[in-house]
């Protein structure tokens, strides 16, 4: 099977009865959510727009919709009602969406995202409420709504043909000019990706997925589209039950984890990782952020018939790209300042390591990991400048796509994750790593949790700052005198921070991740 | 030492007037029947720190792991079921 299309198809026709989604306390089958799926599109015909834009809170109506996109050929572009409204509103802009699915409660949100002078006709599908007197409402605009689906459930679909080259999702990435990028992933990408996890981790019927991730991430894509040509059940976790995962897992007896560290490291000071408490799960994977290795050896008694894997990869190389399992005996001789390494690359995918430019350092291995291969995008949508930026033409016309991550390939041939390229900045001229303060502050303060920027900014062309602040958790007893003596025995006295910020707790983004911009607001000066 | 309920009920309703006042959070409702999760008081995050700040200043450790979240989300069964578990 070449595209996602003819694998979904085949995996409903096949698994007709059995669950394929829980959420909000109800299970729905491949069946039922087949015939929900299909009430959409029926109304997308309406419509010749390839990309549909899916505003929603996670509910069957989102689901639905999504699957309805992949089953009709068109590309699934996820807006979130968690970011700000002018960021969806770019979003939308920037795909060139002119369908828009919208749950009811964010009409008015909607109303903003498709008021634009230039744009053509929008269609506008509100799955979850019968809206009678709202026709008209939206200039331009023609709206349907649950009292318009009428489709008889016998009704068979011609749905549109699909090839390698369709794209199948895209998502946006924070871009360093403030306007989001878009990563268009098309089926030969998602497909290479479908094909190395299912072949590693090999779902089957009987597998319950935890789903914790916003659909604006894409290890989100991961868990609806392995899970659902697998035959198996994606349980969408409550916001709430966020508060105690570990009850989550128990109740359902989930066998497939997947969350970003922070989620676990969180389920440990909750003490919710006790021994043998998750015998249900069979395979844990960790992705997004670093994986202390203290997490791993938590967890792996909390689920001790889990293998561990630990996962990396930009959204530009579909979803992840490389894989490192983690081993009881061997790993934690492996780790690099408490890191779990990245791994080696998913079969087919091929890494170069360049030279970094503008990257001075004493340790010669030091590169930037770049890739080639099925799994590796095509370019950015619409942005010529960030598509001759990121990529590298060798000689042989292979074109390599530039992650700005620092790796070093230890003995056994796995990449140890060092940072961020970009995460570089100049502090009195000097070239810092900021990620190697982060983690040097994390050991001496035997904490998961750091975070350093550069401030104040003395040129923003060059990255230049004149010092550097860290925050750290407001709990940690050692003084902030002694933090900075003993940084100062391992760092120059360039990378020596200035100031220490306690925070009751780290801001964090829509993706879970630690947020910069909001740390650089709490200094008091916007950098 | 014999802590009281009263106690632990305060400490958790000062935490949410504090939350509430941090992010501007126009407190017209029963700060005791209010879901403090769904009317976005406090969020997972956040949570973690009222449980280790009732730690601290009571010194106790407190075990939640096996409890229903949905049922921690209001004041009063919050209060509940920290008085019994200390």
């Amino acid at each position: 099977m070449t595209t996602l299309q003819q694998a979904l198809l085949v995996s409903i026709d096949k698994n007709k009865d059995k669950n394929a989604l829980w959420v909000n306390n109800k299970y729905y089958t491949y069946k039922k959510l087949d015939e929900i799926s299909n009430r959409y599109s029926e109304i997308y015909s309406k419509n010749n727009s390839n990309f549909v834009c899916i505003l929603s809170e996670k509910n069957i109506y989102c689901y639905a919709s999504i699957l309805s996109v992949v089953k009709d050929g068109r590309t699934y572009v996820p807006l979130n009602p968690k970011f700000p409204v002018e960021k969806n509103k770019q979003i939308f802009n920037s795909s060139g969406a002119k369908i828009l699915v919208v749950e009811s409660k964010f009409i008015n949100q909607a109303k903003f995202i498709v008021n634009s002078k230039s744009r053509k006709k929008v269609l506008i599908i509100v799955p979850d409420k019968k809206l009678p007197a709202f026709k008209n409402k939206i200039s331009n605009c023609e709206i349907y709504s649950k009292k318009d689906f009428h489709l008889s459930n016998k009704k068979k679909f011609t749905f549109r043909k699909t090839n390698p080259l369709t794209i199948c999702y895209i998502l946006f990435t924070s871009g360093s000019t403030g306007l989001p990028k878009g990563v268009p992933i098309n089926n030969s990408n998602l497909m290479s990706y479908l094909k190395n996890v299912y072949a590693k981790y090999k779902p089957n019927f009987r597998d319950k997925f935890s789903h914790n991730f916003d659909l604006t991430f894409d290890l989100s894509i991961h868990d609806i589209f392995l899970s659902w040509i697998s035959g198996a059940c994606l349980y969408v976790t409550p916001d709430d039950q966020l508060l105690n995962p570990g009850y989550f897992i128990k109740k359902h007896n989930i066998t497939m984890w997947f969350s970003v560290p922070s989620l676990g490291i969180n389920m440990y000071k909750m003490k919710q990782l006790k021994k043998n408490i998750f015998p249900s799960i069979r395979q844990t994977l960790f992705c997004g952020e670093a994986l202390p290795s203290t997490l791993v050896e938590k967890w792996s008694e909390a689920a001790p018939n889990s293998k561990i894997d630990n996962l990396y990869g930009p959204t530009e190389t579909t979803i992840a790209i490389t894989s490192y399992r983690w081993k009881k005996d061997q790993s934690s001789k492996e780790c690099f300042n408490g890191i779990v390494p990245i791994g080696i690359p998913f079969k087919g995918q091929k890494t170069y390591l360049s030279e970094p430019k503008n990257f001075k350092t004493k340790f010669k291995k030091i590169k930037e990991l770049c890739f080639s291969g099925p799994q590796v995008f095509k370019g950015y949508l619409k942005n010529k400048k960030m598509n001759i930026e990121k990529f590298l033409r060798k000689k042989d016309k292979t074109l390599w796509y530039k992650t700005g991550d620092l790796v070093e390939k230890n003995l056994n041939g796995n990449f140890i994750y060092l940072g961020r390229l970009d995460r570089q900045i100049k502090v009195k001229g000097f070239r810092v790593e900021i990620q190697e303060v982060e983690n040097l502050i994390k050991k001496v303060t035997k904490s998961n949790y750091s975070a350093v920027i550069g401030w104040p900014l003395v040129d923003e062309s060059k990255y230049s700052y004149s010092g550097m602040i860290v925050f750290i958790l407001k709990q940690i007893k050692i003084k902030d005198e002694l933090i900075i003596k003993r940084l100062g025995k391992k760092l120059p006295f360039y990378s020596i921070p200035q100031k220490i910020i306690r925070l009751k707790k780290f801001p964090i983004n829509f993706n879970g991740k630690i947020d910069y911009k909001k740390l650089s607001s709490l200094t008091g000066y916007e950098n | 030492m014999k802590i009281s309920k009263s106690k632990v009920y305060t400490l958790i309703q000062n935490y949410l007037i504090k939350e509430c006042k941090k992010k501007k959070i126009k407190k017209n409702f029963n700060l005791d029947k209010v879901d403090f999760f769904k009317k976005g008081i406090i969020d997972s995050l956040g949570f973690l720190n009222l449980i280790s700040t009732i730690e601290k200043k009571l010194n106790v450790e407190i075990d939640l792991s096996n409890e229903n979240p949905s049922k921690l989300t209001n004041l009063y069964n919050l209060t509940k079921l920290i008085y019994q578990r200390i």
